[in-house]
C-alpha cells in the first residue's frame, strides 16, 4: 500500500515537473523543473530495489547533466526563446504524435514479460551490499570489454569537444593585446598571429602598412 | 616475452582468446601514443602523429593478415567451428565473418589516412594531431561492433564510432558548413541511437534478461512461444525500433536525411571515411544482429525490402538534380545501400554472401571516387561538378581513373561493380519468384542511375574546360609524382578492374566467412521460419 | 611449327579478341598530335601516323581473324573451345567457341573496322587518339559478343560496347550528338535490363534441377540442352518476351527503335558505318541464338507475333523513310527496314528462313555500312544532310555517283547483288513456312488466316516502297540541275573513299554472284537449329532430340 502511494506521488511529481519544464516560459525554471524529475525518476528506481541506478542518476543527471544545461544557458543567453502561440499546428501534431506513441508504449509494455524471480544468492547479495556490489562484479568480468571502451569513448568525446570548442586564432578580436603584442615584438610573427592581424584588418580595426626591412 | 607476462594474465588471455583482437589493441595503442604526442608543443610531433597513426594502422593490417594465416586459415580447412573458439569475453565472436570486416575498415581507414594528410594541415593546422587520436577511436569503434555478440557491447561500439564520427565531421571550426553537418548529424544520431537503445532493451526485456546474442536467441523462442510470439504488439514496435535505429547508420531512406547536409559540409576525408567504414561496420553489425531477429522473425525481412526500394529510388531521383560533388556520392550512396538491403531481404547464405563482396567492391569504388575529388579539390579548390569540365585535356589519367570509378559505382562492365550487382541479383533471383520486383526495380534504378554518372564522365571528357580547369598548370608527360593521393587512386583502381575478375577467391571467402557466423549448434532446435540457411537447410 | 599451331589452336579465340584491345592500349603512347589540328585544316604528321598505326592494326586483326576463316585458303587454324569455370557458384564460365555462324559475324566485324578505320582517315581529324583506342575497345567487345558461349560472358560483352560508342557519338558527332549518345545509353540500358532480368530467370529455374551442374549453367551448351525440358511452358514464354524485348531494342524492332535515326543520324560517318553493320547484328545474333536456338516452345507460340512485329518493321519504317527530308535519316530508317527481313525469315521457324535470316545480317551489313559511307561523303563536302539542299551530284562528283547508285541497287534487292540472295532466302522460307495459322475472325467479313505467307506478301509491300525512296533519293540528289551553291565546291571522291566504296562494292558482286560461298559456311548451323522446329502435318511437335529430356 505504501509501495503504491510512493509511486504515485513520485509519478505525479514526475509528470507535473516534465509538463513545467516543457511549458515554462523562462529557460531557467524549465532546467531547475529538470532537476525534480530527475530527482522522482530516482525515487521510482529506488522503488525497485535499483539502488546503485538512483545514485547514479541522481549524480549523473540531476546534478552534473543540469549544470552542463545550465552552463549551456548561461553562455547562450536568453535570446534563443522563441515565442510560439498556443495553438500552433505544429503543436498539435506533435500532441497526436506523442499520444500515439504513448499509446504504443503502454500497449508494449503490457506484454505479460514472465519474470523470473531472482535467485536466492541475488537476494543476499542485494540485502547485504546492494546492487553496486553485483554491478561491478558484472563490469569487471562479463563486461569488462564494453567497459574498457567505454572509457576510451569518453576520452575521445572529451578530446573531441575541446578541440571543437578551443578558440581559433582566427578569433582575433578575442585575442589578447599582449598575446598579441608578445608575438611580434619577438621577431617573425607566428603564421597564427599573422592570419589574425589580416582577420583584423580586414575588419577594419587594425591598420596594416608594408615595412621592408632593410 | 612471455615470461614477462605473470601467469594469471597470460592464462586470462589465452583462454579468452584475447590475441584475436590484437588489431584492436594496436589500434588503440596508436590512439592513446597519438593523444600524448598531441600535447607536445612541437609543431614536428604533430606531423609525427600522421606517420604514427599509418603506420599504426598498417601494422593492424600486417597483424590481421597474421591472424588470417595462423588462425582463419586452418579453420577453413577444418568446417567444425564451435563459438568458444572465437569467443572473446563472451561478449565478442571474432570469427571470420568478423575479421573480413575488421579487415575491410582498417583498410579503408588506412586508405583515408592516406588522403587526410594535407587537407588536415592545411585546413585545421593548430589542432592536426587530435584528428587522428578521434580517427582512431572512431576505427576502435567500428572493429569491435563488427565482432560484437552481445547488446551491451555492440550499443557501446555503435556510440564510439558514433561520437568520433560526429566529431570528425566538425572538425573544420571555422567552416559554416561544416558546423552544420556536425550539428545534423549530431543531433539526428542522438535521437536515432535513443530509438535504437529502446528498441535493444526492449529486445532485453523479451528474452528474459539477457544480452547474448546467443542466450537471445535460446530463450527468445521459449519466452515468445506461449504466447504466439509474432502477434505481440512488443515484436513489432521492438523490431521497428532496431532497424529504425540501424537505417538511420545505413543512410537507409527513410532515415537518410542526415547524409547528404552531412557528407557536403565534411572535410572531404572525413565524408570518405563516413561512407566507406561506417556503413561496412554497420552493416556489419546488422547483418549479426538481423540474422539473430531474423530467424525468429523471418516474415519482417519484408519491411527491409520498403527500406531498399525507397532507398534505391530516393537516392537515384534525387542526385539526377545534384550539382556538387559530394551532395551526388551522398546519393549515390544511399542508392547503393538500397541494393545491398535487397540481399538483406532474402537472407540466404548466397544473399549475404554477395552482400560481403559488394561491400568489398565497394569500399574500393567509392574510396577511389573520394581520392578523385580531394585531389581535384587540391589542386582546384572547386567541390561542384560544373568544374570537373574538360578535365581530360588536363589530367587524362585522373579522367580517366574518376571515369572507372564511376561507371564502377554506375554496373558497367567490366568493373567490379557490374559483377557485385549481378551477384547480388542472382542471390535475390534464389528467393523465389516472389522477389522478381525487387530486382525488377533494383535493375531499373541501375539504369537510372547510369545518367548522373555519365554526366560527370561527359563533362570531364567532352565538354570544354571549366575556368577552374583551364586554370590548371599543363601536366609534364611523364609519370606523375607519387603522392599519397595517387597511391590510393592507383590501389582503388586495380582493385576496381581486379574484383570482377578475381570474384571467385573473394565470393567464396564471404561464404565461408557467412558459414562461421551462423551458430548452427545454437539455432539448431528453432523453427527456422523464411530463411533457408546452413543449419535451417537450403 | 606444330607446337605454335597448337598454342594458337588452343588460345586462338582469347588472343582475338585480345588483340584490339592490346591496340587499343598502345595508341596512347603514339606521338601526340598538336593541338592546333582541327577538322577542316591541313593533316599534321602525328595525325598521318596515327591513321597509318590504326589502319595496319585493323588489317592485322582482320587477317588474324580470317586465319580461322575454314574452308578458306588461309584457314589454316581451326580453335578449339576454351573454357575455364570462372565463378562455378554463380554458374558462370568464361566459355568461347565458334562455329560458322559466329564466324561470319567475326569476319564481318573485322572487315567492317578495317572499313571504317580506312573512312576515319578523311573523316576524323581531331582527338585521333582516343578515338581509335575506343574504336578498337568497341571492336573486342562485338568480338567478344560473337565468340562467347556463355550466357554471363555474352551480357558482359554486350554491355561493354556501351560506353566506347557513347564517347564515339558524343565526341565526334553532329550538332545534337549530346542528346543522341545519352538516349543511345539509357535506351540501350533499358533494353539491357531486361536480358539481365531474362538470364537470372534462367539461373533461377536451372540451378538445382536434375542433370545440371551449378557451375555450367549459364553454358549455352547446358542452355541448348537443359532449357526446354526443365522450364516451364509459361516461363519460357516469360523468359522469352524478356529476351525479346531486350535483343529489340538493338536490333531495332519498331517501337523500341526511336533511339536508332537519332543515334545514327548524329554520329560521325565511320561510326554509323560500324553501328548500322555490325552493332544491329549484335541484336539479331542474340535473337538467333538466344531466343530461336534455345526457346523452341515459346518460339512456336509467339511466332505469329514476331511476323506482325517484323512486317511492320518493314513496312511501317519503309513509310517513314519515304517522307524524310534528311539523307541520313533516310538511309537510317531503310537500315531499320532491311532488318526487318532479320526478323521475318527467323519468323519462318524452317531452314530456309533462318538461313535467309542470317544472311541479310550480313548482307545488310555491308550494303549499309556502304550507304553511310556515301552519305558520309556527301554530307563531308556539303556539310548539310538535308535532301533539298542536293541536286546535280551527278555531274561533279561522278563516282560518288555511281557508288551510291549501285549501292542503293544493292538495297533495294537488285538481282545478282547481296541484298537479293538473303531477301529470297527469306521470301522462300516465308512462302513455304508452316510455322503458324491464326484465325483472326473479322466479325461481318468472314475470317482470315494470318500466316508466315500473308507476313511475307505485306513484306514484299516494303520492298516496293524501299524501291521507291530510294530512288526517289537518288533523283532528287544526283539528277537535276546543280545549284550555285555548289557550283565549284563539290569535288569528286578521293582515294581512301573509293578504295573503301570498292572493296564494299566487290563483295556485293561477289556474294550477290555466288551465296554459296556465303551460305556454306553457316549452313550446319542453321540446319541444326531449324531441326528443333519439326511441323510434319503442318503441326509443331518436339523434335526427337528433345524429348528424351521431358
Amino acid at each position: 500500500m505504501t509501495e503504491a502511494i510512493i509511486f504515485w506521488a513520485f509519478t505525479a511529481i514526475s509528470v507535473t515537473a516534465a509538463l513545467g519544464v516543457v511549458f515554462n516560459r523562462s529557460i531557467i525554471y524549465s532546467a531547475l523543473l529538470l532537476i525534480l524529475v530527475f530527482l522522482s525518476i530516482a525515487g521510482i528506481f529506488v522503488l525497485n530495489n535499483a539502488d546503485f541506478l538512483a545514485i547514479a542518476q541522481t549524480i549523473v543527471y540531476a546534478v552534473g547533466m543540469t549544470i552542463i544545461v545550465l552552463f549551456g544557458i548561461m553562455f547562450t543567453g536568453d535570446r534563443a526563446m522563441l515565442d510560439e502561440p498556443l495553438t500552433s499546428v505544429r503543436k498539435l501534431v506533435s500532441l497526436v504524435l506523442a499520444t500515439f506513441t504513448f499509446v504504443l508504449l503502454i500497449k508494449t509494455v503490457q506484454f505479460p514479460f514472465s519474470i523470473q524471480p531472482a535467485s536466492q544468492s541475488v537476494i543476499q547479495t542485494l540485502m547485504q551490499s546492494g546492487s553496486t556490489k553485483m554491478l561491478g562484479e558484472l563490469l569487471f568480468s562479463q563486461f569488462v570489454v564494453p567497459f574498457e571502451l567505454a572509457s576510451v569513448l569518453l576520452l575521445v568525446a572529451m578530446v573531441g569537444a575541446i578541440v571543437l570548442a578551443k578558440k581559433t586564432f582566427a578569433d582575433a578580436g578575442e585575442m589578447s593585446s599582449q598575446q598579441l603584442s608578445y608575438s611580434i615584438d619577438s621577431g617573425e610573427p607566428t603564421k597564427e598571429a599573422n592570419s589574425a592581424l589580416h582577420a583584423a584588418a580586414s575588419r577594419g580595426e587594425v591598420h596594416l602598412e608594408e615595412v621592408t626591412r632593410s | 616475452m612471455e615470461s614477462f607476462i605473470p601467469p594469471l594474465l597470460m592464462n586470462f588471455m589465452v583462454n579468452n582468446n584475447v590475441a584475436l583482437i590484437n588489431p584492436e589493441i594496436l589500434i588503440l595503442a596508436v590512439l592513446i601514443t597519438n593523444l600524448l604526442l598531441a600535447c607536445s608543443p612541437l609543431k614536428k610531433d604533430q606531423e609525427f602523429s600522421w606517420w604514427l597513426s599509418l603506420t599504426g594502422t598498417g601494422l593492424a593490417l600486417v597483424s590481421l593478415g597474421i591472424l588470417f594465416v595462423n588462425v582463419y586459415f586452418p579453420t577453413l580447412m577444418d568446417n567444425q567451428i564451435t563459438i568458444q573458439q572465437h569467443g572473446v569475453m563472451n561478449v565478442l565472436q571474432v570469427d571470420l565473418f568478423s575479421w573480413v570486416i575488421r579487415t575491410l575498415l582498417t583498410l579503408g581507414t588506412f586508405f583515408v589516412l592516406l588522403l587526410t594528410r594535407r587537407y588536415v594541415e592545411e585546413k585545421a593546422s593548430d589542432i592536426p594531431g587530435e584528428f587522428y587520436v578521434v580517427l582512431m577511436g572512431a576505427l576502435l569503434g567500428g572493429m569491435l561492433m563488427a565482432s560484437a555478440v552481445d547488446l551491451v557491447m555492440l550499443f557501446v561500439a555503435l556510440e564510439t564510432l558514433g561520437i568520433s564520427s560526429y566529431i570528425l565531421v566538425g572538425y573544420l571550426r571555422g567552416d559554416l558548413k561544416s558546423a552544420e553537418a556536425a550539428l545534423k548529424y549530431l543531433l539526428y544520431g542522438g535521437a536515432s541511437t535513443a530509438v535504437l537503445l529502446f528498441g535493444l532493451s526492449l529486445l532485453y526485456g523479451v528474452s528474459g534478461g539477457n544480452t547474448q546474442y546467443a542466450a537471445i536467441a535460446d530463450q527468445l523462442q521459449r519466452q515468445l512461444a506461449p504466447f504466439g510470439h509474432a502477434m505481440m504488439p512488443v515484436v513489432p514496435v521492438m523490431l521497428t525500433m532496431i532497424m529504425a535505429g540501424f537505417a538511420f547508420k545505413l543512410s537507409a531512406a527513410p532515415f537518410h536525411m542526415w547524409t547528404p547536409d552531412v557528407y557536403e559540409g565534411a572535410p572531404t576525408p572525413v565524408t570518405a571515411f563516413l561512407s566507406v567504414v561506417s556503413k561496412i561496420a554497420g552493416f556489419g553489425a546488422a547483418i549479426r544482429l538481423l540474422y539473430l531477429l531474423l530467424t525468429l522473425f523471418g516474415q519482417w525481412a519484408n519491411v527491409l525490402s520498403v527500406l531498399a526500394v525507397l532507398s534505391m529510388t530516393i537516392g537515384n531521383v534525387v542526385a539526377l538534380k545534384q550539382q556538387n560533388v559530394k551532395r551526388l556520392l551522398a546519393y549515390s550512396t544511399i542508392a547503393h545501400v538500397g541494393y545491398m538491403l535487397t540481399a538483406m531481404v532474402v537472407f540466404s547464405l548466397n544473399g549475404i554472401s554477395s552482400l560481403l563482396y559488394y561491400l568489398m567492391t565497394y569500399l574500393f569504388m567509392n574510396l577511389g571516387a573520394f581520392a578523385v575529388v580531394i585531389y581535384f579539390a587540391n589542386l582546384t579548390g572547386r567541390e561542384d561538378i560544373q568544374a570537373f569540365a574538360g578535365l581530360v585535356r588536363k589530367r587524362p589519367g585522373l579522367a580517366l581513373m574518376f571515369t572507372i570509378f564511376l561507371l564502377s559505382l554506375a554496373g558497367i562492365p567490366i568493373t567490379a561493380g557490374f559483377f557485385a550487382k549481378f551477384f547480388l541479383f542472382q542471390s535475390v533471383v534464389e528467393g523465389g519468384t516472389n522477389y522478381i520486383w525487387l530486382i525488377v526495380l533494383g535493375l531499373l534504378n541501375s539504369t537510372i542511375s547510369l545518367y548522373y554518372y555519365l554526366n560527370i564522365v561527359r563533362l570531364m571528357v567532352i565538354a570544354e574546360p571549366s575556368d577552374a580547369v583551364a586554370a590548371l598548370p599543363a601536366e609534364p608527360n611523364s609519370i606523375q609524382s607519387i603522392s599519397s593521393l595517387g597511391v590510393v587512386m592507383t590501389i582503388c583502381l586495380l582493385a576496381t578492374l581486379g574484383l570482377g575478375f578475381f570474384a571467385n577467391p573473394a565470393y567464396d571467402l564471404s561464404v565461408q566467412a557467412m558459414t562461421q557466423m551462423a551458430f548452427k549448434n545454437v539455432f539448431q532446435h528453432i523453427q527456422v521460419s523464411a530463411v533457408p540457411f546452413p543449419g535451417g537447410g537450403h | 611449327m606444330a607446337d605454335v599451331l597448337s598454342f594458337f589452336n588452343q588460345y586462338y579465340l582469347s588472343i582475338l579478341i585480345l588483340l584490339p584491345l592490346l591496340f587499343a592500349l598502345i595508341i596512347p603512347f603514339l606521338p601526340d598530335q598538336p593541338a592546333s589540328d582541327s577538322q577542316d585544316g591541313p593533316e599534321s604528321k602525328q595525325a598521318k601516323g596515327i591513321h597509318t598505326f590504326a589502319v595496319l592494326a585493323s588489317v592485322l586483326i582482320h587477317l588474324f581473324a580470317m586465319l580461322s576463316w575454314t574452308g578458306s585458303w588461309f584457314g589454316v587454324i581451326t580453335p578449339k573451345e576454351e573454357l575455364y569455370h570462372w565463378l562455378p557458384s554463380f554458374g558462370i564460365s568464361y566459355a568461347l567457341g565458334t562455329d560458322g555462324l559466329s564466324q561470319i559475324m567475326v569476319i564481318l566485324t573485322t572487315f567492317l573496322l578495317t572499313m571504317s578505320v580506312v573512312a576515319s582517315t578523311v573523316y576524323i581529324k581531331t582527338r585521333l587518339k582516343l578515338y581509335y583506342s575506343m574504336l578498337f575497345i568497341l571492336t573486342s567487345s562485338l568480338l567478344g559478343v560473337f565468340l562467347a558461349r556463355d550466357a554471363f560472358l555474352f551480357l558482359l560483352f554486350y554491355e561493354l560496347e556501351l560506353i566506347p560508342m557513347y564517347l564515339l557519338i558524343a565526341i565526334w558527332g553532329g550538332p545534337r550528338r549530346d542528346y543522341a549518345s545519352m538516349k543511345f545509353v539509357l535506351y540501350t540500358l533499358f533494353g539491357s535490363v531486361f536480358l539481365i532480368a531474362g538470364i537470372l530467370a534462367i539461373f533461377f529455374y536451372l540451378d538445382g534441377a536434375k542433370g545440371v551442374e551449378t557451375s555450367e549453367i549459364f553454358l549455352f551448351k547446358t542452355l541448348d540442352t537443359h532449357l526446354v525440358g526443365t522450364i516451364p511452358l509459361l516461363a519460357q514464354l516469360w523468359i522469352f518476351s524478356a529476351l525479346f524485348i531486350g535483343f529489340s531494342v538493338k536490333l531495332p524492332v519498331v517501337p523500341f527503335h526511336t533511339w536508332l535515326p537519332d543515334a545514327h543520324v548524329e554520329a560521325p560517318t565511320p561510326v554509323s558505318m560500324l553501328l548500322a553493320g555490325i552493332l544491329l547484328k549484335m541484336g539479331a545474333y542474340g535473337l538467333v541464338r538466344f531466343c530461336f536456338g534455345f526457346f523452341p516452345e515459346a518460339a512456336v507460340s509467339l511466332a505469329p507475333a514476331v511476323a506482325v512485329l517484323a512486317v511492320i518493321n518493314i513496312v511501317y519504317t519503309a513509310g517513314v523513310a519515304l517522307v524524310q527530308t534528311d539523307l541520313k535519316k533516310l538511309i537510317a530508317y531503310s537500315s531499320v527496314s532491311h532488318m526487318g527481313f532479320v526478323i521475318l525469315g527467323l519468323a519462318a521457324l524452317n531452314t530456309t528462313g533462318f538461313n535467309g535470316a542470317v544472311f541479310v545480317m550480313f548482307s545488310h551489313g555491308i550494303v549499309s555500312a556502304a550507304l553511310f559511307m556515301c552519305v558520309g561523303s556527301l554530307y563531308h563536302r556539303t556539310h548539310t544532310r538535308m535532301i533539298a539542299d542536293y541536286g546535280g551530284f551527278g555531274s561533279v562528283s561522278p563516282t560518288i555517283f555511281y557508288f551510291f547508285m549501285f549501292m542503293s541497287m544493292a538495297s533495294l534487292g537488285l538481282p545478282l547483288l547481296i541484298s537479293f540472295a538473303g531477301e529470297s532466302l527469306v521470301f522462300y522460307g516465308s512462302f513455304t513456312s508452316n510455322a503458324f495459322h491464326t484465325l483472326i475472325q473479322l466479325g461481318k467479313l468472314g475470317s482470315w488466316q494470318w500466316t508466315m505467307q500473308a507476313a511475307a506478301g505485306f513484306s514484299a509491300l516494303g520492298i516496293v516502297i524501299g524501291a521507291a525512296y530510294l530512288l526517289w533519293m537518288l533523283q532528287r540528289v544526283f539528277f537535276g540541275p546543280l545549284s550555285e551553291r555548289w557550283q565549284g565546291k563539290m569535288t569528286d571522291a578521293n582515294r581512301s573513299e573509293v578504295l573503301v566504296l570498292a572493296t564494299l562494292a566487290l563483295f556485293v558482286i561477289a556474294y550477290g554472284f555466288a551465296p554459296k560461298f556465303l551460305t556454306h559456311q553457316y549452313e550446319d548451323v542453321v540446319d541444326k537449329m531449324a531441326t528443333q522446329y519439326q511441323f510434319p502435318d503442318g503441326k509443331y511437335t518436339l523434335s526427337s532430340t528433345k524429348e528424351g529430356r521431358e
